[in-house]
Parts: C-alpha cells; structure tokens; sequence
C-alpha cells in the first residue's frame, strides 16, 4: 500500500483535506505505523511552532506601552480649518491687497517674480478670478469640514473627496469663458482687413497679427508681430514682440525682446531683457518692467514701477516713477510729471532740460546688515513658530503620513534623489503648465497648488527626522512634537547663516520633498494592496 | 493518534476573550474606549510584528503604524466576525508591505527555489530534532527564514489564520498555502539542524579546551 505523502499529511492535520480524502488518509494510517509517525510529528512540530511563536519573550517597548494619545484628532481638525482661514486671511490682506494696490499706485512693493507671475495676472489675465475662486474654495472647504464635524461621525475620506470636488469644480468653472480659436503650426499670419471675432490662441515660430483680433491675442512663438489690432489683451511668451498696432487693452509678456511703437490703451506689464518703448510708442495706463535695460522714448500716460537693471527714461510719464535697478539715466527730453523715487546702486544721471516735477528721490542701496539680520531673525523665529503648528497638526490630523513621511525621511540617499528628480519634474512641468494654462487651466493650477504645499512641508520630515535623530524615538505626541520643534529650530537657525543657510535649505527641500513623495507612493501601494486584499 | 485533525486551533494569543462592548463604544469614537483596546491588543500585535519583521525598530513602528489605521478602519469592521482575525488580517497587509518594500534581492532569489522537489523527512530524526530545540532556538531560526515563509509560518501557528485569509495576505493561490507552508517548515528544520549543529561543535570545543587548561 502506498504511504501518504508529508503535504497530504500536513493538510489533514490543518483540516485542509477534502473529507473524503481525509476519511481514506485515517483509514490508512490506523494501519500503517510510518503514516502515524509521519502525522505525530508533524502535529508536534505545529505544537512546537504554537508554542515558540506565541511565547511571552519580550515585554512591550514603553514607547508602545504608553496609550495612544489619538483623542485629539478632532480639535486638530478644526484647528487647521480656523488656522487655515486665518492664514489665507492674513496672506490676502496683508501682503496681496497691498501689493495689487501699490502696484496699481505705482507705490513699491516687495514684489517677486513669482507673486508677480501669480497674483498680478502677469501671464494669465484669468489670476483675478482665480483668487475669487481660492477665497470660494477656502470657504467650501470650512463649510464641508463644520458639516462633517457637526454630523459627529467624521469619514475622512468621504470628507477629502468632497472637498476636492468642490475645488475642481471650482477650478473649472471658469474655464468656458475662455472658448477661443485656436491655432498650432510653424507660421500664423492673419492678414489685413481679416477679423477675428473671438479671443485667438497662437503657437507658433513666427506669429504675426496684421489683421483684427476682437478679443484676446494669447501667443507663444518665436517672434510675434503685432501690427493690427487688437481690442483685447496681448498675453503670452516669445523670442520677439514687436507691437506696431494698437491694443487696446494690456500687453502681459515675457520677451527676450519687446518693442512698441504702437499704443496699448492699458497697461504694460513685461518681462524682457531688452524693453523699447519707440517714440512713436503710447502706452495709456502703467508700466510694469522687469528688464535688463528698459529704453523708454515714447509717452506714458500711467506711472512706471521698474525692477530694471538700467532704466532710460526720454519720453514722458504721466504718473510716478518707482524704480529698483543699478542705473537711472533721465535725458534731456524727458518728461515726468510724477514724483520719482529711485532705489538703486549709483546716483540718477538726469540731463540738463529734462523737465521734473519734482526732485528724483534717490536711496541708495546699502546693506544694512544689523536691521536686516534683526528683521530676518524675527521673521525667521516666525515662520519657525509657522512650520511647528502646521507640523504639529500634521502628526494630529495626518498621523499615517506624517510616519511614513518622517521614515521615508530617514532614508536620506532615496529622499534626496527622488527630491532631486522631481523638483527638475515639477520645475518643467510648471513651464509646461504655463503654456498649457490657457489650455487646460485646471492641470496648471493643480501643480502650482501641489507645488507649494509640498515645499513647505518638507522642511517638517526633515525636521522630525533630525529631532529624532538627536533624541530617538518615543511614541506620544507630546514627545513627537519636542523633537520636531527641536529639529526645526536647527534648520531654521542654520537658515539665518548667510550662504550656508542657503544651501542647507535647498537640500532640505529636495530631501523632504522626496520624503513626502516616497510616503505618498508607498501609502497609494499600500491601500492598492490592501483593497486587492480585501 | 489521528483522533484530533484541528489541535491548532485553539484560542490565538489575545483571542480569549473578545472585549464586544468596548469594541462597539470605540466604533461609536468613544477614545477611552480605543485606549482600552489598545492597551489590550497592542503586545499581541507588536509580538506579531516582531515575528515578522526583521528588527525590533521595525516592529515598533509597524505597531505604531497598524493602531494608527486600525483606528481610521474600525468603521469597515464588521462586528458579527472575529475582532481579531480582522486585526491580524491589517496587521499582516502592513507588515507584508513593509517586507515587501524592504525586500532584498537574495530573497526573491532563495524564494525562486520553490519548484524544488521536498525531501520525505525521516519522522524519527524529526520528532528527536522538535524534541531538542527550545522556542527561542525555533525564534532564531524563524529570523533566518525568507520573508514569505516565515510570515505565512506567523500567520499560520502565531495568528491562527485560516488557509484562506493567508492566501489572501501573502497574495498567492489558496491551493498553493500549505505548499508554502511545508516548504517554510523545511527551512525551519534546516536551520534548526545547522544551529545545532554549530552549538553542538561549539559545546565540544570548549569542554575540549577546558580539558586542556586543567
């Protein structure tokens, strides 16, 4: 008789058998003494395996036999959404009120490129909208969060996608406004006496406008020539522009070159390298120049505020003149009618006969060390305060992911590249994103939106990795949040170190930035695991 | 002999006694209840994590880990079936991802050995081998194991988890548990032999040099 082999035999002591497979198995081993062996011992070694596995051999770590301090959650909650409020409330007024107002003023403000890029409408007119979005979303969200809060019974993610959906269609809501004609190709040449009765989207090497434009003139091109009419605003990137026509509403661009010798009805804002404004150039509103050299021949009806390297300023502006650069050259026929402030490295040269209404107001710029490391210091102690209560909250609301994020931190070689990597990513993409805003708004915003938020946390996984590195690792939240704040403190105060600080913060970012996008790709596996589990 | 064909299943380690009132009250988001819970399961838990992972850190965090979505999942438990089955089903999705992240080449290597045909062990070296080997021995030895045989020996004598629910966890076929099961069980006796084998040599070395020095 054959004997039962030792799966066979281990699958009837599991009761994994078929029953009647099972009955012949038992049939057999009451009369073959080796089959009984066989099961007596492999019972005694499941015995064994029970009993080994099971055995009491270690008491619970304290940093586990410490009840979870979880109750919390909730208040965390609501401290977010109130926190959140405040702190959009307080960015809106306190530094893109001002600046939107100083900047129609033509006062000074600390304005960057990027919130210049961003909240001015630089390169997309729709920005104005899009913070009314922001502030409606911001509201949704605190709506949605109180309900949920209210209902008692909180369903996190059933909350998210909320949220998210309200955003998104927020987001697309604008979007139909800007149905427009659209045209790709190396050249795009629309003829005189040809109308276009719509805003007109271009891509192109060569675009050139001899025609009308009832709308908005959205370009990237090599060169773009804007010889016609447009009745909207010129918006978009290129090598060249050159505006011979007239526009009657705003020029926003980014240019290697800008020359007009046409007439904007509004107001100019640009980037370039080189920015002519031709004597035969009429600009009606303001100008907004951030410019290698800025050459302005022609008549300008609004104030001028410049971030330029060299201004040279021999036609006229009606309003006053700010500007921040190195040079300052008034020519003889120059006509400023405005008071004019100038902040810069040299002296103004103004030429003999150039009429000013008033003396040019000149500061130089000095470095004021002391002031500016002691307002620096206090800034930076504030923003240390900042990254401590977002982290703070992070842990409370986010406890999954503020782990992983801090663990994923510890592996620092992966971090940084994955950090590295999608830095470039996210830079190419954002300039991807520009040029497909007017496109596809949604995708633009999207990354902008993940863009920030992720930069800003890293700064808190590395510095929870660093407090827990210097003084290990115990559970609590109370304990959590010592060593983050110590960790933050240290990259903050390296921070105020001039030229190392700079460099620590830049690998800060890429390290936590990886670190965050590592926890997010392991969660999204994990959850993908455990739903294909389930 | 053959009497009994389900010796095993017996109460798994925190099974005794499933706490249902406080269970319902943490459902309900009563935090003292959940702190209950916690203080009831969590060596249970950490032990299974320390079985299956490698190091100690490791477990720890994972423990702290699977409370942390056990917690944001009590609303998916479904209180008509076993408390902890379901805490040991997250808990081994968890720590069988941690594995599988961390995995190592050398694993994936020693796992492609399973077509190998299995050896018909002797049952009288056996049961001398089970009979000499003391739990910490088996714990050392399970630490030597691949990764998916010692998690499915865990899920298995530690977890008291069905075939089902293992196959599930370890994502492989149901059919092909108990082959998983058998081959870990090898391992685990070669391992066993070799670190007796290397205690043994150790044990005559020393009597020999003590029975030199004097």
């Amino acid at each position: 008789m054959n004997h039962f082999d030792e799966m066979t035999c281990l699958l009837y002591l599991e009761g994994e058998l078929a029953e009647a497979h099972a009955a012949e198995l038992e049939a057999h081993a009451k009369e073959c003494s080796a089959c009984r062996a066989m099961l007596h011992v492999l019972r005694e070694e499941s015995l064994l395996l029970s009993a080994s596995l099971r055995e009491a051999d270690e008491t619970l770590p304290a940093r586990l036999a410490a009840r979870q301090e979880t109750s919390a959650a909730r208040w965390a909650w609501l401290l977010g959404f109130a926190l959140a409020g405040t702190g959009a409330y307080v960015v809106w007024t306190s530094l893109i009120v001002p600046w939107q107002e100083s900047t129609s003023q033509s006062g000074m403000g600390v304005g960057s490129l990027l919130t210049m890029l961003f909240f001015s409408g630089a390169l997309w007119k729709g920005w104005g909208s899009m913070i009314d979005t922001i502030q409606a979303a911001a509201l949704v969200t605190l709506g949605v969060g109180a309900l949920a809060l209210l209902r008692g019974r909180w369903r996190r993610r059933a909350t998210f996608a909320a949220v998210f959906a309200a955003l998104a269609l927020l987001v697309a809501m604008p979007q139909p406004a800007s149905a427009a004609e659209i045209h790709q190709g190396a050249t795009y040449v629309l003829p005189i006496g040809q109308e276009v009765h719509d805003d007109l989207i271009v891509t192109g090497q060569s675009i050139r406008i001899d025609g009308t434009v009832d709308g908005d003139l959205i370009a990237f091109g090599q060169s773009v020539m804007v010889n016609g009419h447009v009745t909207g605003d010129v918006i978009g990137f290129s090598q060249f522009l050159h505006v011979g026509g007239t526009v009657d509403g705003n020029i926003r661009f980014f240019a290697n070159t800008l020359t007009l010798d046409g007439s904007v009805a509004k107001n100019v804002s640009a980037f370039a390298q080189t920015l002519v404004i031709n004597s035969d150039g009429r600009i009606g509103g303001s100008l907004t120049s951030f410019a290698g050299d800025l050459l302005l021949d022609g008549k300008l009806g609004g104030s001028l505020l410049a971030f330029n390297q060299r201004t040279d300023i021999s036609g006229t502006v009606g309003g006053a003149v700010q500007i921040r650069g190195r040079d300052l050259t008034i020519d003889s026929m120059a006509q400023l009618n405005g008071p004019i402030r100038f902040t810069g490295e040299n002296g103004p040269e103004v030429a003999q006969g150039a009429r000013l209404a008033s003396q040019v107001q000149f500061k130089k710029t000095e470095p004021h060390r002391r002031e500016a490391t002691g307002r620096t210091a206090v800034r930076e102690a504030l923003r240390y305060g900042a990254a401590v209560l977002v982290g703070l909250l992070l842990m409370l609301v986010l406890p999954g992911l503020y782990l992983d994020g801090v663990r994923e931190a510890r592996r620092f070689a992966a971090a940084m590249g994955v950090g590295a990597v999608a830095l470039l990513a996210f830079l190419l993409l954002i300039v991807l994103g520009f040029v497909l805003v007017l496109v596809g708004v949604g995708g633009g915003i999207a990354i902008a939106l993940a863009y920030a938020p992720m930069m800003y946390l890293a700064q808190i996984f590395v510095g929870a990795w660093l407090g827990d590195t210097i003084l290990g690792r115990k559970a609590g939240i109370g304990a959590q949040l010592g060593r983050l704040a110590l960790g933050l403190l240290i990259l903050h105060g390296i921070r105020l170190v001039p030229f190392l600080g700079f460099l620590v913060w830049v690998a800060v970012l890429i390290w936590g930035a990886g670190a965050i996008l590592l926890a997010l790709y392991q969660r999204s596996r994990s959850v993908s695991v455990a739903t294909a589990a389930v | 002999m053959v009497e009994a064909t389900r010796t095993l299943d017996g109460p798994g380690p925190a099974a005794a006694a499933e706490p249902a009132e406080t269970i319902a009250r943490a459902r309900s988001g009563d935090a003292d209840a959940w702190g209950e819970l916690y203080s009831h399961y969590a060596a249970a838990v950490y032990r299974f994590c320390r079985r299956v992972l490698r190091t100690r850190e490791d477990a720890e965090d994972a423990t702290m880990e699977i409370f942390l979505k056990l917690r944001e999942k009590l609303g998916q438990y479904d209180p008509q079936r076993s408390f902890t089955a379901w805490l040991y089903r997250v808990s081994a999705n968890h720590c069988w991802d941690t594995l599988r992240r961390r995995r190592v080449r050398q694993d994936l290597e020693t796992e492609d050995s399973d077509s190998l045909p299995l050896e018909h062990p002797d049952p009288g070296q056996l049961e001398q081998l089970i009979a000499q080997r003391s739990g910490e021995q088996v714990r050392k030895a399970l630490a030597k194991l691949p990764d998916r045989a010692r998690m499915a020996l865990v899920l298995r004598y530690y977890a008291d988890m069905e075939y089902g629910e293992i196959a599930e966890a370890l994502g492989v076929r149901r059919a092909f548990v108990g082959v998983v099961l058998l081959r870990a069980r090898h391992h685990l006796r070669g391992a066993l032999q070799r670190a007796g084998a290397g205690a043994a040599e150790q044990k005559q070395f020393g009597a020999a040099r003590s029975k030199g020095d004097s």
